[in-house]
């Protein structure tokens, strides 16, 4: 299965990792986008569809909510489901990004694991290629 | 002492959890680290009004393998810009682990991580030490409890 994942991170090592772990899970990332602040992403997907979007939340230029915010207030873009991968772990911030739209929250650092379970339930069965397991360790 | 506890934790978490290496706590930080060593410093504040900080220094030699481990490849050398990406952020995972289990209310606030650039750490008493395949990493934390509340 491809996956159309836009990767957001100020880290372009971090932006490996999770492209590394998306693809261990047997999908294909030749279609993965990347960006390295909220900006870039939204000038990303002002032209390019995605089908989900993993986004860090502390980012020069743009950050993690104000790139939620903007996706929010779009019609379309407020459809793509977005899973936080960040060392935010403030309430205040989780419960205002889940209100934004966010799916899931995975905490760095992070088993490969959590973020193909939380892919999983996102995206479904075909991406999970016939495995069915839990969403345990998803904090939404 | 409880932070000093917690910060070796987030340290062994994050290094092994992402970098796939195991560090061993030592008991108290070498006095005089090797001259000879290049070492590299990245800066993380704690809180909006100083709650505290956390300074971490890495041997060049270890973070090409820190930087080698994080993104799963075996014996490349990356360039010098990556191998900082890659300090910066282990210092960002670590600061926030750290604050997991300082901060179990999550209220306090991480600030972006910053090399502070090459110098070794002049004065290691008080500091957190970890070896690694016999190279040590040193770790500084302020922290200012009464802030943080």
């Amino acid at each position: 299965m491809g996956v159309h994942a836009l990767i957001v991170d100020d880290s372009a090592a971090m932006r490996a990792v999770v492209k590394k772990v998306i693809a261990l899970s047997g999908a294909d990332v030749s279609q993965c986008l990347e960006a390295s602040n909220g900006q870039e992403a939204l000038e990303l997907l002002s032209k390019e569809w995605v089908d989900v979007i993993l986004t860090d939340i502390h980012m020069p230029v743009m950050d993690g909510m104000e790139f939620l915010e903007n996706l929010h207030a779009d019609e379309l873009l407020s459809r793509v489901p977005v899973v936080l991968v960040t060392t935010e772990a403030r309430r205040e911030f989780i419960e205002r990004a889940a209100a934004l739209g966010a799916r899931a929250h995975v905490r760095k650092p992070f088993q490969p694991e959590t973020i193909k379970k939380v892919l999983e339930a996102i995206l479904g069965e075909e991406f999970a290629r016939g495995r069915n397991e839990s969403t345990e360790g998803c904090d939404f | 002492m409880e932070e000093m506890r917690a910060l070796r934790d987030a340290i062994s978490e994050v290094l092994e959890t992402m970098c796939f290496m195991c560090p061993v706590p030592l008991k108290e930080p070498p006095k005089n680290p090797d001259p000879e060593e290049h070492w590299t410093v990245v800066e993380l504040g704690l809180g909006d009004r100083g709650a505290g900080s956390l300074r971490i220094y890495f041997p060049w030699a270890l973070a090409v393998e820190m930087a080698n481990g994080l993104k799963g490849e075996a014996d490349l050398i990356p360039e010098a810009d990556e191998i900082q990406d890659v300090l910066k952020e282990v210092t960002n995972m670590v600061g926030g682990s750290l604050l997991h289990k300082l901060d179990p209310e999550a209220k306090i606030s991480l600030q972006l991580p910053r090399v502070l650039g090459d110098m070794p750490p002049w004065e290691t008493e008080g500091a957190l030490a970890v070896e690694l395949d016999g190279r040590v990493i040193l770790a500084r934390l302020v922290w200012n409890q009464g802030n943080a509340q």
